[in-house]
């Protein structure tokens, strides 16, 4: 008895093992932002006048431009899965290098507007939480950087096939995730 | 088909070797922890003496950074490297038919971290102004740059977030193993409660020890970077607070989970019959996982939350011992009858259970806010803690390493000596923690340089010489252990396939070295199948392999 289930097939491990991970490594990430956004809520609340008078507020422009890099950078991905499984494997490895690129352009797009809020002297709560929330999300982004390079090497040497290419499926959900959290970050620093 | 393999030199996996290495990490940080808990005993006895052997007296300020020290070396470097990294690393894969980690790199790059981490934890004694000396829980306005100017602070806070990122590694590794590496007819509900007790351990480990990753990384800022998140005027204090024990309390059950799977499955292994009402103990303890993180405020009764919030955390706190009682109810059923077999690992296990029993029993008293108030930052808060967080976890973790020492290093430690170390430290244990209760009871406030200072504390000067006169025991007795330990290995590799007679797969199957399990492995029966008559009498055992 009890035996059926038993045989029931596995899931290939090699290729769930590392979807698995990666669910459980961005709910890591993900309570870091939420007690970042729990700091927020609360350094907000209890200020009178949001944001605080004689607060310099941050230029927008920049900010666009990362939302910019960061969807380039999403759709690159999406490209590269989407070729993967379509088995055009010799546009797999140009789509990583755009993925790359557009990522790490995001990153001194979060680094330049860090430069920028010390420049015009962002202080207090609202510029400390500016800047801590922004270093978070840039170290986010630069943690999820060296995957297209490795992943861009595979990819020259032929290793990615429509059915195997878990690799790409994970960081390519990495980075979706980067890219949701920033555009739920944006409104939240700039608009609320 | 149960051929049992013990770790030999020739073909130890690489799980094996992790664990050994955080088993000596854990090791040595006991050590320092516990004479750094003799030196805080010898102050509260003897307040201005020079301490023994090294002739000074302490100073308040060397004082608040030993406690302080003590506190974070136990619960960061202590008990979380034995019971997770040890202890995890070891019987995750082993248990689950897996024979391999799901990410043996990021284990070894996760142990790597941890072993900076610990070093520079200890740096932060060797700069100017020494080792921070706010306590574990480093609260601002304390842990500030103002009061606390030293480097030390930063240091420790640079240790925290390196330990965060090696845990939660670690936990990513050992959740993976446990989701996907499982044999073909493992389900859930056939894993031993030990390896249920390491995956809601890893599970709260990956979603908490990132909030203490924000509470540090806010902290280094305030310090070190100019911003404000914890001064009175542009910020608040209590910030911290409630970010520290979003994560701190989830924190002591990633602690204490592990212990008591393991106390679940010995006390069913020792009594030889199934574990009682096994689903009801996972669902207690499942339960248990997912309210840890709506009880913290129970930490801040007195901290000037509003009464509705504080008196929403005392249901949920209460709420939340009921499923501990089913737990501890089914432990008790489990013996109920049963064949029981006092070797050390039960001997261990019972005393877990006494003392973690008495200890959560006094947490009703803290949980309670017309009864935390009188006895709130008293020395009945540290008895509380430590009957529960140290003493539990000690006797568990011991009744493990007693257990599963043989799958570390193919042999099997002393049995007598064994049972002398549990006899001298379980009795022991509870009458220096039973010594804190009753010094809080009376009165005394908690992490006092000198508690005689005050009129009314003299009263408690005879509980507390008592007090230290176990603990020293206490300290002493540790000795046996080590020399259990150092015997052991210095003799050949002996030990008996199955010494436990238990059927559960780290005993009974054999993984292919460095590689992954036999693929053959099918798992037909759940972790208990002891005492089966049917079993009894077509292979004359009364315990059968999970996959036999
Ligand atoms: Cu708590």
């Amino acid at each position: 008895m009890g035996d059926v289930i038993a045989y029931r097939p596995k899931p290939d491990p090699s290729q769930s093992g590392p979807k698995v991970g990666m669910i459980l490594f961005l709910s890591a990430w993900g309570m870091l932002f939420v007690s970042l956004f729990f700091t927020w809520a609360f350094v907000r609340a209890q200020a009178d006048v949001w944001p605080p008078p004689d607060t310099p507020t941050m230029p927008r422009h920049i900010a666009w431009l990362a939302t910019a890099a960061v969807a380039l950078c999403a759709a690159a991905w999406f490209g590269a899965n989407r070729l993967t499984r379509a088995g055009r494997r010799q546009a797999v490895a140009p789509a990583l290098a755009l993925a790359f690129l557009s990522g790490a352009a995001f990153v001194g797009l979060h680094a330049w507007a860090i430069v920028v809020g010390r420049q015009i002297r962002m202080g207090g709560s609202y510029g400390s939480l500016f800047m801590t929330m922004l270093f978070f999300h840039a170290l986010l982004a630069a943690t999820g950087l060296p995957a297209p390079v490795v992943l861009f090497r595979r990819a020259l040497r032929g290793l990615y096939s429509p059915q195997r290419h878990i690799g790409i499926r994970v960081w390519g959900a990495y980075w979706y995730f980067t890219a949701a959290l920033w555009v739920v970050m944006f409104g939240v620093l700039y608009f609320l | 088909m149960a051929v049992a393999v013990n770790a030999t030199a020739a073909d130890t996996p690489g799980y094996v070797r992790i664990a050994r290495r955080y088993l000596w990490c854990g090791f040595a940080a006991l050590a320092v922890g516990g004479l750094l808990a003799m030196l805080i005993r010898f102050q509260w006895a003897y307040p201005g003496r020079p301490v023994p052997l090294w002739g000074k007296a302490l100073t308040p300020a060397g004082y608040q950074s030993v406690f302080t020290l003590h506190g974070l070396t136990m619960i960061f470097f202590a008990v979380t490297p034995l019971l997770i990294g040890a202890m995890g690393t070891l019987l995750v894969p082993s248990m689950v038919g897996a024979g391999r980690l799901a990410f043996p790199r990021l284990a070894s790059v996760a142990w790597w971290l941890f072993l900076l981490s610990e070093l520079t934890a200890f740096a932060s004694c060797f700069v100017e102004l020494g080792a921070p000396g706010n306590g574990w829980t480093m609260y601002p306005p304390l842990s500030t740059k103002v009061e606390s100017p030293g480097p030390g602070q930063t240091v420790m806070l640079v240790a925290m977030l390196l330990w965060v990122v090696s845990s939660v590694m670690t936990a990513v590794n050992l959740l993976t193993t446990l989701i996907r590496g499982r044999a073909n007819g493992l389900g859930w509900m056939r894993l031993p409660l030990t390896a249920w007790g390491l995956f809601l351990t890893s599970l709260l480990t990956a979603l908490f020890l990132p909030v203490l990753g924000v509470a540090a990384g806010l902290l280094f800022a305030d310090r070190e970077l100019g911003t404000s998140y914890f001064a009175a005027r542009t910020g608040n204090p209590l910030l911290y607070q409630h970010l520290f024990w979003i994560f701190g309390h989830p924190e002591v059950y990633i602690l204490i989970l592990p212990v008591w799977g393991v106390v679940g499955d010995f006390v069913a292994f020792f009594s030889r019959k199934p574990a009682f009402w096994y689903r009801g103990t996972v669902y207690a303890m499942c339960a248990i996982t997912a309210m840890s993180g709506l009880v913290y405020a129970h930490h801040m009764f007195v901290a000037g939350i509003g009464p509705m919030l504080g008196r929403s955390f005392m249901i949920l706190t209460l709420l939340i011992s009921l499923p501990g009682e089913v737990m501890f109810l089914n432990w008790l059923l489990t013996l109920w009858r049963g064949s029981i077999r006092l070797d050390s690992p039960m001997l261990f296990a019972l005393g877990t259970m006494i003392v973690f029993g008495i200890g959560g029993l006094s947490g009703l008293y803290l949980g309670a806010i017309a009864t935390d108030i009188p006895l709130h930052d008293t020395m009945f808060v540290v008895g509380h803690f430590h009957l529960t967080m140290a003493a539990a976890t000690f006797l568990g973790t011991f009744g493990a390493i007693y257990f599963w020492f043989p799958k570390l290093y193919g042999r099997q430690l002393n049995e007598t000596l064994a049972k002398v170390h549990f006899w001298l430290t379980a009795p022991l244990l509870l009458l220096v923690f039973g010594g804190q209760l009753l010094a809080g009871y009376m009165g005394q406030p908690r992490r006092l340089f000198d508690p005689y200072v005050y009129e009314f504390l003299h009263r408690v000067k005879v509980v507390n010489h008592g007090t230290t006169m176990f603990a020293f025991v206490l300290g002493a007795a540790q000795l046996v252990f080590v020399w259990n330990l150092i015997a052991t290995l210095r003799r050949p590799a002996t030990a008996v396939d199955n010494p436990w007679r238990v059927g559960t797969l780290e005993w009974t199957t054999r993984a292919v070295p460095g590689g992954e399990a036999a693929p053959a492995l099918v798992v037909r029966r759940g972790p208990h199948e002891l005492s089966n008559p049917e079993v009894l009498a077509a292979t004359g055992r009364d315990y059968i392999g999970q996959a036999e």
